[in-house]
């Protein structure tokens, strides 16, 4: 009896051992595996997408934000009626009834039928409660003014793998900063797919992108814009651009071109239209270099405004060439300061020969010709000058005035800044600050890139200039009342080696107030048909845009009551 | 006696025990409970939360347009605006006679 008692006993042991040996293995050998298994089935991994910075501009306003849009879908298996189905759809989505139908036939469980759908057109489909139409929620980039710096912004689309990514401008240069970081979190669900408490879920590594905190100024952007649009029309430009810059910090008011593009649509516009001219495209800026060049002889003391030209009679001769000024008009004796005011070819071949091809160069770089300037967009050529070596004495005649040289025109607006801000020259910015997703402000401080001449030199320079806009061929065009140092340019284009003399870049470059300039601005249209000068088409454009920015700043003409 | 005492602290200890035993397990399932089905208010909220950041957006979005200096200029001169030709600025010396 004992010995059965024994049996069982030993029994129940061995079956209880064994019991306990599986748990064992089930819950401490394979613990992780059936983890593993147990996150596959009930968790679900979620990728949290970063939602991209903003642009603001000055005010806070933003140029470029997200908006919520829809992706339109449908799954064919549940639709019966198609052709019922397409026929309530086509109106509402701006697609053809032939279109949706073809989609809504497919074999397929889910088929995209429209993307980027704004809430109102979602809303009237979401009323129809069409069996087998979903939503889902897109967040796409939305610019509540248009098309207004479309340039400067650039626009999203697509890289290789199909996600969001910035091109050309803003959205281009800044794309790692704007674009944030996707993170993942795991999501516990029960067996009807509720989220359980139990686990918490962490958004690991998500972070949304860092918004821009512009230096453009979004009433100055549109007077320049809407001077610009009008001011090309009018004179039959091909095309236009300008840019108004502070040259005490460098930061960049505004710039435009016309025509432009539509970021909201871009795919509509050509390659070209994307491009901002005015870092991309180069140019010889004619008349508009001349301060540049006798900026550097006052400064070397090779001259004063009193100075005369002796050789300012007659066309100069530089080895086989004839130098002749604008209208063949001459001067003999005429002064440094008669040589700006009359735009005289001349005199500036004169003053170039007393720089040299050494001072000329080293002074160029000084200024910044050749290099880019590292604004903070993307695409900006990088132009450089032909090597001191290569420069024969017809080049050193020709760059005086602005030709046989070319420059982009954010390059020359940055030179002539310098001339502006006591002779320091600094670097053209777009952003001036950073605000990260947690609320850290980011401050970009303006820098200072060179100093190429004295602030004695820039100040009788702008003495210069002002006598310049006041008495020469644009004065007729000059705002009255206000001090404003600026030059015009009107330069042949080269074709096919030779100069056309009717196809021109008119331009006109300058800064007010003349005595604590305010702003830089450079305008320059591309072949305008009603006239070839730059005086009677950039300059009325100048003027124009200068008269909305001096009301806005609230910058008073001088002297009693005045208008204009 | 010893053996009547001795009984006694085994029965109490092991009705203690028991005790303990039983009412976590109870307390374990009330808890467990209760929180399986909350997953229903969590995911009730986290719908509301997205509902009202959607909302939040498309009122942004609504007021971000409206406020645009080109929708501005357009609705101005829809309504018979039209830009200034002159400006007047006044000095600070009065222009009229004090005395």
């Amino acid at each position: 009896m004992k010995r059965r008692i024994q049996i069982v006993l030993f029994f129940f042991f061995f079956a209880f051992l064994g019991i306990e040996g599986k748990l064992f293995y089930w819950q401490i050998v394979k613990a992780d595996e059936l983890s593993q298994l147990e996150q596959q089935q009930s968790a679900q991994t979620v990728i949290i997408s970063p939602m991209r910075g903003d642009i603001q501009a000055s005010d806070g306003f933003p140029l470029a934000t997200n908006a919520l849009s829809y992706l339109v879908f449908a799954n064919p298996k549940e639709i019966s009626d198609v052709s019922s189905v397409s026929n309530v759809l086509s109106p509402l989505l701006q697609i053809e009834t032939a279109t949706l139908s073809a989609a809504l036939m497919r074999n397929k469980f889910w088929v995209a039928l429209k993307y980027r759908v704004d809430p109102v057109t979602k809303a009237k489909v979401d009323v129809l409660k069409l069996p087998g139409v979903g939503f889902e929620d897109q967040y796409s980039r939305f610019y509540p003014e248009a098309s207004m710096a479309a340039q400067v912004l650039g626009f999203i689309g697509k890289d290789a793998q199909g996600n969001d990514k910035g091109y050309f401008g803003l959205e281009g240069y800044y794309d790692r900063q704007l674009r944030g970081r996707s993170g993942t979190a795991l999501e516990i669900h029960d067996a009807l797919g509720r989220p359980v408490l139990s686990k918490v879920t962490d958004a690991l590594g998500a972070q949304d992108g860092r918004t821009l905190n512009l230096y453009l100024d979004r009433v100055i952007q549109y007077q320049v814009e809407t001077q610009l649009r009008d001011g090309v029309e009018k004179v039959g430009a091909d095309s236009g651009m300008a840019a108004v810059m502070d040259p005490k910090t460098g930061a960049i008011l505004a710039m435009a071109s016309y025509p432009s593009f539509d970021p909201r649509s871009f795919w509509d516009y050509t390659l070209d239209t994307y491009k901002n001219p005015f870092i991309t495209n180069t140019y010889e800026p004619g008349s508009t270099f001349k301060p540049i060049i006798m900026s550097a002889a006052l400064n070397a003391n090779l001259i004063t405004p009193a100075s005369t030209c002796p050789v300012c009679d007659r066309p100069v001769q530089v080895g086989d060439y004839a130098i002749h000024t604008w209208d063949d008009k001459y001067f003999p004796n005429t002064t440094m300061t008669d040589i700006m005011i009359h735009s005289d070819n001349t005199g500036m071949v004169y003053v170039s020969k007393l720089l040299g091809v050494d001072r000329t160069f080293s002074s160029l770089q000084s200024f910044g010709i050749g290099n880019a300037t590292n604004i903070d967009l993307q695409g900006e050529t990088d132009p450089s000058m032909r090597p001191k070596d290569q420069w024969l004495p017809i080049d050193l005649a020709t760059t005086s005035f602005g030709q046989g040289i070319s420059v982009t025109p954010i390059e020359l607006l940055d030179a002539f800044s310098s001339l502006a801000n006591k002779g320091i020259r600094m670097e053209p910015h777009i952003v001036k600050s950073i605000t990260t997703a947690d609320g850290q402000t980011i401050s970009i401080d303006p820098k200072v890139i060179d100093r190429p001449i004295s602030p004695e030199t820039a100040r009788v320079m702008t003495e210069i200039l002002v006598h310049t806009t006041n008495e020469g061929e644009a004065s007729f065009a000059r705002l009255k009342g206000y001090d404003i140092a600026g030059k015009t340019g009107t330069a042949s284009i080269p074709l096919n080696g030779k100069y056309d003399t009717n196809q021109t870049i008119a331009s006109f470059i300058g800064y007010a107030p003349a005595d604590n300039p305010k702003f830089v601005m450079l305008v320059v249209l591309d072949r305008p048909k009603v006239s070839i000068y730059g005086s009677e088409t950039a300059a009325p454009i100048f003027f124009s845009i200068a008269k909305d920015i001096l009301t806005y700043d609230g910058i008073l003409p001088s002297g009693g009551i005045a208008g204009n | 006696m010893k053996v009547t005492t001795y009984f006694t602290k085994s029965t109490i200890f092991l009705v203690l025990v028991g005790v303990i035993l039983v009412g976590t397990a109870v307390l374990r399932i009330a808890a467990s409970n209760s929180l399986t089905t909350s997953g229903i208010d969590l995911n009730d909220l986290q719908v509301r939360v997205d509902s009202l950041k959607k909302e939040n957006m498309i009122l942004r979005q609504e007021l971000y347009a409206q406020s645009s200096l080109y929708d501005v200029a357009s609705r101005a001169a829809t309504l018979g605006f039209v830009v200034g030709k002159g400006d007047i600025a006044l000095t600070d010396q009065l222009p009229v006679a004090m005395r």
